[in-house]
């Protein structure tokens, strides 16, 4: 029940804020979705023919052919004439919208011959992903696309269109829980790994990919959304980020070395099971130098080191400790 | 359905009151909706949930208890549960206005409200507030009291364990408690941007987590030396993290720059973990510090703090060639209040003070990174770039007289006796490990005819570790060298087949520095040490590397697509040598082999055949098969003093550990065109083994066979809707959960199962669950 309350109090602080907008302009006066709306409304619905003339914006002469997808650029971002960015709000050599122009060029072949000539840029298979993203990187160049260029993904020859879909009105790759499943195209063992018993929450939907990736391109190696592993890490994990007194120096040097964050069989998501994981560093005299196996199993009482956690059955501040006397993470 | 885009206002009050009232409804506990309990797996995701207007309302019911099936959702118990989704979302295509709210799952403990209004290319702004529960065990039993708290203590009655849990195991099971290893994380998130002219944006991001619940932990009595006892109790977690990220950004078609301010506070309600020893006094123990007036006392992360500053640029010299950059200074710091020694009611006698009351822990880390991308002959790419990595950890190192797990009184230094020249192993120098990293990369592609290409590349890495004295090498130095043949989809296929070669090397390997490093003068001089001198931790050592990584994708017709994809790597280590100079560091006569111990291989597969078809209209399905695995194989040497044993290669072993999986998954989804239903199945099979195998030499028992630790889990589901009217959707969804598992780690213990530690009873997951539900949409 307290969770229902804290979640009440969470909620009411969403409401206050979308309020704000309500309160502050509780009616935008005029019309403002009916134009759009009787472009994009399907024909079984409502489907008043489009007003604009198509010697104005050459779209809506798409639309005659391609009318869903029209329809569904219509509702979506790059469908708002009032943002000058947007294909819709830009204005063309004739001082018109380019509309479906300004990403497929000219149509002009296309219309005449629908069948046999294909519009300026197509973005179907055989086309080249650096043709296919020109039109997105003519817009999409800072930001979050600044380090595009040489990205892996980039010399791996991936165009936005394999990811993105902007013919439907929510692109599946911008919503958390359908995401995965656009990424998983490609990351098939990531997918199988997913389903391990210790994995991050992603197969349930509380995280997606680019909750740590950034697939437009990054400084580090695995297009992680910041510079390293552990900085990464520490968005969600901060409290391992320390400095601590005793430093332990694979958790320093990067998370990557002992857990497997896409998922695995040995929680907490681990590479290798304890003890041997940490035996793979570790040969000291007695204990952590000896051979462990099922001799080391119930009934045999000489479990302490490999049964539950392992090694941090004892070692239990193996991020690091800050204690004075936690020298071998003991305290 | 009616789409998003209505002929009413966008920011009309009545969805918002609608929200308001529907999440009012479910957060009384009303039982309601459809779960959405596992993620969409191929790229053919139901996106009506987000591209119509709706508040779905409904219930379903869970027939078993399950608690690792509902680990992140909350739906671990029996019983009927409560969901709700809704999604309001409107835009105006003149002034480029627009708002979006979405609920999901908030009839479920995991669940999350967000939204976002503005206007496109002036401002906008974003909240959203998730609870996400995580169930770590609903099987775990502890002795103590004050599950949660701070400090945990014995029940009344309880006797203390006389050093052997075997033989006290009434005892102990008389005390065992019942309490659920799980977590809270709350976050909330509110941002927001704002554009200047037609090339300035600001943005400003601010995320507050709050953490509760508690952990798996372990309290240890005692240390090294054949007297430590443990006990597994819960760990309390009471904390928050606030970030703050601010960027300003100018972009032009020409040159765009980022510069960015990252602000991460980490902080701690609870400093330290206090519980009463369970154990009565054994050995090597001050008599006090046993049960019943002995306590251990743990410290919990401290509190920290970390500002970075950074710096992103591009620039287009020419349509095709580009310059990118990023510079970044990163601070990390702490400086929390050190707990003392140890706990100051065992009796333990204190001989030395603190050498400093907090650390000063600052840790600065500076990244540099430069990239040129351009094209030659318009046919050859070539991108050359250069990175700079400087992770200078600038925390005092002292001398610390250390404690052994609250029991051991604290070495005496004799007077007019310079502690470095003492000869204790509870005198311990903390380190402060730095390292410079200077990587090159070349990255060549060149496109030949009917769609090949052919790709290289060549990248190089040096890492420095200082102050190298701290680290057993000077630097190591990677190269990486690839080849790659890709072919562009002609009418029916694609695919790629990619070659690496990885090779690490680096400086003469000096076992003795780590552990001359952290220790006396006093204490290294008597020939002792901490790891045997064989050992190549994996992090440094030399490797030899090959992967091969190949895809292709198939089209035979338009309904039809198949796709095969592999991937394979085996990492030999190499050393550097050992038995030279540098590890014979024992007593005389003994004398090191050349047989290195730690990893010696790892080898990672994954294969993947994959295929969708659309045989009809509205008929979609799928269905995929993935192998994998991954495996290390490790030498060890079990020795028992510094001299005769650890020169024994009769005492020599080995272990190979396996991990490997099958997936296979099938799916299919009917949404018939001018028809008011349609229907899906999904159904996901999951198989996996780690088997460990064990040898050892004649020096040795000789080690017994271990049982795979296996977990299989099934879920298949059924799901559909149906159009009531042109308002009324009605969802319903049945689903069976399965998982059966075998785990060494849980299985057959108790919590007097070992020698010295006191285990908390998990149990192994499983679960076998029936799930049903019914929701009904209102779409507006």
């Amino acid at each position: 029940m307290q969770s229902f309350f804290s979640f009440f109090r969470l909620f009411a602080c969403t409401a206050a804020f979308f309020a704000l907008p309500v309160l502050a302009q509780p009616v935008i006066p005029g019309v403002l979705s009916s134009e759009k709306a009787a472009v994009s409304a399907p024909a079984a619905v409502s489907a008043p023919a489009p007003t604009a003339s198509p010697a104005e914006e050459p779209g809506i002469e798409c639309a005659t052919c391609h009318k869903e997808q029209f329809d569904n650029m219509a509702v979506s971002r790059h469908g708002a004439s009032g943002d000058a960015r947007t294909p819709w709000g830009k204005a063309g050599k004739e001082g018109r919208n380019e509309m479906c122009t300004a990403c497929h060029g000219k149509a002009d072949e296309h219309m005449e011959d629908p069948i046999e000539k294909k519009p300026e840029t197509s973005f179907n298979k055989k086309t080249k992903a650096e043709d296919k993203n020109k039109p997105c990187a003519s817009c999409h160049v800072g930001g979050n696309r600044m380090h595009w260029s040489g990205s892996p993904h980039e010399s791996s020859r991936t165009a936005c269109s394999d990811c993105h879909k902007v013919h439907i009105k929510k692109d599946p790759v911008l919503v958390m829980e359908t995401q995965p499943g656009v990424c998983f195209t490609c990351h098939k063992d990531v997918r199988s790994h997913t389903m391990r018993v210790s994995s991050h929450p992603l197969r349930s939907g509380q995280m997606g990919c680019t909750s740590c990736h950034q697939p437009h391109g990054t400084v580090g190696d695995s297009l992680l959304i910041k510079n390293t592993v552990n900085e990464t890490c520490y968005t969600c994990h901060a409290d391992k980020r320390g400095p601590f007194l005793w430093e332990h120096p694979p958790a320093r040097d990067e998370c990557t070395n002992c857990h497997q964050p896409h998922g695995t069989n040995n929680a907490p998501m681990l590479q290798v099971r304890t003890p041997y994981l940490c035996q793979q560093c570790h040969m000291a005299v007695q204990h952590p130098s000896a051979v462990y196996s099922g001799n080391n199993l119930p009934p045999n009482a000489a479990g302490d080191k490999i049964l539950a956690q392992g090694c941090p059955n004892c070692h239990v501040k193996i991020h690091g400790s800050n204690h004075p006397s936690g020298v071998r993470f003991m305290r | 359905m009616k789409k998003i885009s209505s002929k009413k206002s966008v920011f009309t009050k009545r969805p918002l009151a609608l929200a308001l009232v529907s999440t009012l409804f479910l957060s009384s506990g009303a039982a309601l909706a459809e779960p959405m309990l596992m993620i969409p797996l191929t790229n053919n995701a139901d996106m009506s949930r987000y591209d119509t207007n709706y508040i779905e309302l409904g219930g379903f019911y869970s027939s078993k208890d399950a608690g690792k099936f509902g680990e992140w959702t909350g739906v671990t118990k029996k019983g009927t549960y409560g969901i709700g989704h809704l999604n309001f979302a409107d835009r105006n295509d003149q002034t480029a206005s627009y708002y979006n709210l979405l609920g999901r799952n908030l009839g479920l403990d995991s669940r999350q409200v967000s939204g976002n209004f503005g206007t496109q290319g002036k401002y906008g702004l974003s909240a959203e507030v998730a609870q996400i529960k995580h169930l770590t065990s609903d099987t775990t039993r502890f002795i103590f009291e004050g599950a949660g708290g701070n400090a945990l203590t014995l029940p009344a009655g309880f006797a203390g364990v006389p050093g052997q849990p075997p033989a006290s195991a009434d005892v102990i099971s008389g005390a065992l408690q019942p309490h659920d290893i799980r977590q809270k994380r709350d976050i909330y998130k509110i941002g927001g941007n704002v554009f200047f002219g037609g090339t300035m944006e600001a943005l400003v991001n601010y995320r507050y987590d709050d953490r509760g619940g508690t952990g798996l932990t372990g309290g240890a009595m005692g240390n090294t030396g054949g007297n430590p006892r443990s006990v597994l109790m819960p760990l309390p977690l009471n904390d928050h993290t606030q970030q703050i990220e601010a960027k300003l950004r100018w972009n032009t078609d020409k040159a765009q720059l980022e510069g960015m301010y990252y602000f991460s506070k980490y902080s701690n309600n609870v400093d330290s973990l206090t519980w009463q020893n369970p154990y009565n006094a054994i050995a090597g123990w001050v008599p006090d510090s046993g049960f019943p007036t002995g306590h251990g006392r743990m410290g919990l992360m401290p509190d920290n703090l970390y500002h970075q500053f950074q710096l992103s640029g591009g620039y287009n010299f020419t349509p095709i060639t580009r310059l990118t950059g990023v510079a970044s200074y990163g601070m990390m710091r702490q400086n929390d209040a050190f707990l003392p020694y140890a706990v100051d009611t065992n009796g333990i006698a204190f001989n030395t003070e603190l050498p400093r009351k907090s650390l000063d822990g600052k840790v600065d880390n500076t990244l540099l990174d430069l990239k040129l991308t351009t094209r030659f002959f318009d046919k050859l790419n070539v991108k050359a770039s250069y990175g700079y990595n400087n992770v200078n950890n600038k925390t005092p190192t002292d001398l610390y007289s250390y404690i052994a797990g609250d029991t051991t009184d604290q070495v005496v230094i004799p007077p007019g006796t310079a502690p470095n020249d003492v000869n204790s192993v509870r005198l311990r120098y903390n380190k402060a490990p730095s390292r410079v990293q200077n990587k090159f990369r070349l990255d060549t592609s060149y496109s030949l005819a009917a769609g090949y290409s052919v790709r290289g590349y060549y990248n190089y890495k040096k890492t420095d570790y200082k102050p190298s004295i701290d680290e057993p090498r000077d630097y190591t130095e990677d190269n990486i060298f690839g080849l790659e043949l890709r072919k562009r989809a002609s009418a029916w296929a694609t695919g790629s087949l990619k070659y690496e070669y990885q090779q690490r090397r680096g400086s003469d390997y000096d076992s003795r520095r780590p552990y001359e490093a952290g220790y006396t003068d006093g204490t290294t001089t008597a020939g002792l040490f901490d790891v045997l001198p064989t050992m190549r931790p994996f992090l440094v050592a030399d490797y030899d590397q090959s992967k091969v990584k190949t895809m292709l994708f198939v089209t035979p017709a338009d309904a039809l697509t198949f796709s095969l994809t592999g991937d394979w790597y085996q990492r030999d280590y190499k050393g550097p040598g050992c038995g030279g100079p540098n590890d014979q560091l024992l007593q005389p006569g003994n004398v090191m082999d050349n047989r290195c111990v730690g990893r010696q291989r790892g080898i990672g597969q994954s294969y993947t055949i994959d295929g969708q078809w659309s045989p009809l209209d509205g008929l979609s399905a799928y269905a995929f098969y993935t192998w994998s695995q991954f495996k290390t194989d490790q030498n060890g040497r079990s020795y028992t003093n510094t001299g005769p044993t650890a020169a024994d290669p009769t005492r020599d072993w080995t272990a190979s550990l396996d991990n490997r999986g099958n997936t296979i998954g099938v799916g299919a989804r009917y949404v018939p065109e001018e028809r008011n239903f349609d229907i899906g199945v999904q159904y996901v099979w999951n198989s996996d083994k780690s088997p460990v195998d064990t040898w050892a030499g004649p020096g040795l028992v000789a080690p017994t066979a271990m049982p795979d630790a296996k977990y299989r889990t099934d879920y298949v589901q059924l799901y559909g809707s149906y159009m009531l009217n042109e308002k009324l959707k009605l969802r319903f969804s049945a689903a069976y959960a399965h998982l059966r598992g075998s785990d060494w780690k849980y299985d057959n213990t108790t919590a007097s199962s070992t020698n010295s530690v006191i285990l908390p009873e998990q149990v192994t997951a499983r679960y076998n669950d029936y799930l049903l539900g019914l929701s009904i949409a209102y779409i507006f």
